[in-house]
């Protein structure tokens, strides 16, 4: 049987030589409302978020295309995919209406600008789940209830499991010797649902526990050897690295360099709060006195 | 100068319109029609004025439909795109500039009716693409800004769509990109004189050129059936779709084309 052939029968194995991801129908729920005479609001979630975030990167781009027969498309560019998939694959905004939206259809299309804008995932919904959803106005984001460490890895347990205990010291503790995965033990004056849930906790605490994990890994991986956490901790160190190595945080020659290993550490902390921790802004009321000055 | 507020056909106005599409349809001169949809727009029962929309000017005759989509689109401007989606807004243009518009013999009246679902072969679809009004206004509302664009593809005169524009409508895609319409234009159509291109000559006699058409339709379904599978299209730019397309015998002649108007563009900027 010649190539060809065994790429058009559908029971064969299909060799993808694209590698682009294509999200089922199903995946994407795709709700729309009018907003008035002239304007539709829409919300598109991806529900496989979790499992297309290992394939993008921050400088992706997304673009939904609204199409309905003998019409121009409707276009919305996204910038950082990524921020979007990871934050839980939805989107809500506005395009032009005053028509019967049953007829509408939506592409969500993630590109890499970098290769001719080539495809990395896309989906085709050919009309909306909802025709009169209730989609909230204004851009207030959503609370996010993502844990980033624990979903870094998209499947199993995670990197780090959260245990709320009287016996910690200070707001919150790590215990990393005799586990199966770190452990994060958190006062109750701060609380696990706070840890789990609140994105300025979470900035607060997270990008500490990744240098710490870091720094232990690098300067005393003979002690950490025998973890069981200890692999998935350094993959998680070279996916960081940007370079997709754990040579990255070793001096050449070998010998443990502190100075070397707190500057490296710290940009694979710096990327790891590009790429997991939720955007956030300073609390309201309270103007940055130091800029002021 | 004989103003008149953007106005929509009502119900009753839409059945007075397919009739007299039906009467005349096939007429020797376009005019004849002309008292038949004054009467339209003149009854208050098939015309109602729209609230919020501007002005127009029903004396007005255009050389180009790019004159034409200009004075209208201010007047309808305030109403947003739905205004141009509108249905009894967009017979309301065809009755007030009728005899410009419509050709001596008329298209099927479905063609008039935005949204209406028209019978193919086999499966009923919408083909607003096949209304000039609408295709002009969308257009226009596009890619008003572009200084090629516009002037290019709606050089001509404002009356049923020719070939060139039709197959570009018919596809939302080239409509709603203006990278694709920068590389359609470059490669297809005169710049001075508006309309396509003559076919470029072929580099052996065995291959026989494909007109500007045939071309572009083997062009869109390149660029729609085989890029598009794998490539973001509406984010590339003209050059990086250029360079995409592959050399076939009856694309290659129309590339060079394309391929000289950036390099003369390259050459004045440096």
């Amino acid at each position: 049987m010649s190539i060809k052939t065994r790429l058009r029968t559908k029971s064969e194995t299909v060799i993808n030589f694209t590698n682009r991801v294509d999200i089922k129908p199903s995946h994407i729920l795709f709700e729309i409302a009018a907003k008035d005479a002239r304007t539709f609001r829409f919300r598109i979630t991806l529900r496989n978020w979790a499992s297309l975030a290992a394939r993008v990167s921050p400088r992706y781009n997304m673009t939904l295309q609204f199409e309905r027969g003998g019409e121009p498309a409707q276009r919305v560019n996204l910038d950082n995919a990524e921020r979007i998939i990871r934050g839980g694959g939805t989107v809500t905004g506005e395009i032009d209406g005053g028509f019967d939206p049953a007829a509408l259809g939506v592409k969500v299309i993630v590109s890499d600008p970098a290769r001719s804008h080539q495809i990395v995932i896309s989906g085709v919904k050919g009309k909306p789940d909802i025709e009169d959803a209730d989609i909230p106005e204004g851009d207030a984001p959503e609370p996010n209830r993502i844990n980033p460490i624990r979903k870094a890895t998209g499947k199993g347990d995670g990197l780090v499991n959260v245990y709320e205990s009287d016996d910690v010291a200070g707001g919150w503790d790590l215990r990393l010797r005799n586990v199966e995965c770190p452990h994060l033990i958190v006062s109750p004056a701060i609380g696990k649902d706070s840890m789990v849930n609140d994105a300025r906790t979470q900035h607060l605490v997270f990008p500490q526990l990744v240098r710490h994990i870091l720094t232990e890994l690098a300067l005393h991986h003979d002690i950490y050897e025998a973890e069981p956490w200890a692999k998935a901790w350094r993959k998680f160190g070279e996916e960081l690295s940007g370079i997709g190595d754990w040579s990255y945080y070793m001096a050449d020659d070998g010998e443990p360099d502190v100075d070397l290993v707190h500057a490296r550490v710290r940009d694979g902390v710096r990327r790891y709060c590009e790429r997991y921790l939720p955007v956030i802004d300073a609390p309201a009321g309270r103007p940055n006195a130091a800029n002021e000055e | 100068m004989n103003l008149k507020q953007i106005s929509a056909i009502t119900e009753k106005g839409e059945e007075a319109f397919r009739a007299l599409v039906k009467e005349t349809a096939n007429v020797t001169d376009p005019a004849e029609r002309k008292a038949l949809a004054a009467a339209i727009i003149a009854d208050p029962e098939l015309c109602v004025p729209v609230e919020g929309a501007s002005y127009i000017d029903l004396d007005l005759r255009f050389e180009t439909a790019l004159e034409f989509a200009s004075h209208v689109h201010e007047a309808i401007l305030p109403l947003g795109t739905s205004g141009i989606r509108n249905r009894g807004i967009n017979l309301f243009l065809y009755c007030a500039y009728i005899d410009q518009l419509m050709k001596g013999r008329a298209r099927l009246a479905d063609s008039y009716f935005l949204d209406e679902k028209a019978k193919g072969q086999s499966v009923s679809v919408i083909r607003n693409y096949r209304n000039a009004v609408f295709v002009f206004l969308s257009l226009y509302h596009l890619h008003r800004e572009d200084p090629v664009i516009c002037p290019v593809l709606l050089g001509q005169a404002p009356n049923e769509l020719g070939n060139a524009l039709e197959k570009i409508a018919q596809n939302n895609n080239v409509m709603g990109s203006a990278a694709i319409l920068d590389l359609v234009v470059r490669m297809f159509f005169d710049p001075q004189k508006g309309g396509y291109r003559k076919a470029p000559r072929q580099k052996s006699r065995k291959d026989k050129a494909k007109n500007a058409g045939k071309a572009l339709q083997e062009l869109s379904s390149i660029l729609f059936s085989q890029c598009a599978r794998n490539y973001d299209i509406g984010r590339m730019t003209a050059l990086q779709m250029l360079r995409l397309v592959p050399n076939t015998i009856g694309l290659s002649g129309w590339k060079r084309y394309a391929e000289a108007s950036f390099a003369s563009e390259e050459a004045s900027a440096a």
